[in-house]
């Protein structure tokens, strides 16, 4: 397994950076989400979580840093965060931190909605 | 799409008393709807919450033209883009977006369908019904309806849609948001 590394931009498209790191289990999505081809974009970030939960038996630790993200990446990341359950639920160190902007009432709610879907537990830090 | 179409929006109602910040009529690729947006942020300090929503709405509705109006043109980019019109104003309580674009006399009906069910939910059936669409598989659904439902969500109020009749193969639909200002937004 590689790491994944996508440093993020903001021209015409709006590209998150992802970090996802094999050794240390560390997961980051950070930035804004809104790109040409969603599906196409998330998907080896889908596949690589798939991997990392089937072959390793380590924690994995998800920092979610997404400040905007449209309704085809919120698709995605609720994909994300079933893979996160499904770990959880066969014994996998899952820790979900979320940051957001306390002032964001439509993030607080968004998030408050991901943790009622898919019943991950997401720590909810705002700043 | 006939320029007449796009005057009818700007002659509706909601206009009356409102100024114009910006009216388009074209394709809607990639660049388009980034100068369009980066403009919206520009005039409404995006860093706010309000902001924020009023620029959640715009590309949603900016996408639904880009990848559902029956009429496309083959632009920069590889994939053709939906061609629709769009208009910002602000008027002294709101502010006011409306888009318009072709769709196929087939689609009339379970657009309005769509629409209809949408409406008649309140904000935690909304939810639900988005919740059901988005664990649909990509590609089992028309991905519209999500960003349809995302609008109301995000305006807190029912869709505000209209279709006229152009002729046996295409009608002009259109959707109007308004959004009570809560402070003074524009900074220009």
């Amino acid at each position: 397994m590689k790491d994944i590394n996508i440093e993020g931009s903001n021209d015409v498209y709006f590209v998150p950076t992802v970090k996802f790191e094999t050794e240390s289990g560390d997961c980051l999505l950070e930035g804004e989400s809104f790109l040409a081809e969603t599906v196409k974009f998330y998907t080896p970030l889908i596949e690589w979580l798939e991997t990392f939960t089937v072959q390793k038996e380590k924690k994995l630790d998800f920092t979610f840093k997404l400040t905007y993200f449209n309704t085809s990446s919120s698709k995605c990341i609720l994909d994300i965060l079933k893979i996160l359950k499904r770990y959880e639920d066969k014994g996998g160190d899952v820790v979900v931190n979320w940051h957001y902007d306390e002032d964001d009432m439509d993030m607080e709610e968004a998030l408050e909605d991901y943790i009622i879907d898919t019943g991950v537990k997401i720590n909810l830090i705002p700043y | 799409m006939k320029l007449k179409n796009h005057l009818d929006i700007i002659n509706s109602d909601e206009l009356l008393d409102s100024s114009v910040y910006f009216s388009y009529m074209g394709p809607i690729d990639q660049y388009v709807l980034r100068i369009i947006t980066d403009y919206l942020n520009k005039i409404t300090r995006r860093n706010t919450p309000y902001g924020k929503k009023l620029f959640i709405i715009l590309v949603e509705l900016l996408q639904n033209i880009s990848n559902y109006s029956a009429e496309k043109k083959q632009l920069v980019e590889e994939k053709a883009a939906g061609v629709g019109s769009v208009i910002l104003a602000e008027s002294k309580n709101a502010i006011t977006f409306i888009t318009g674009n072709l769709i196929r006399t087939k689609d009339i009906v379970p657009l309005t369908e769509k629409c209809s069910i949408i409406n008649s939910l309140d904000k935690k059936m909304l939810k639900e019904y988005k919740k059901k669409e988005m664990n649909r598989p990509f590609g089992a659904n028309d991905g519209a309806h999500i960003g349809l439902i995302q609008i109301a969500l995000s305006s807190n109020k029912p869709l505000k849609t209209k279709i006229q009749h152009i002729d046996n193969n295409f009608s002009y639909f259109s959707i109007t948001v308004s959004l009570n200002k809560k402070d003074k937004l524009m900074t220009v």
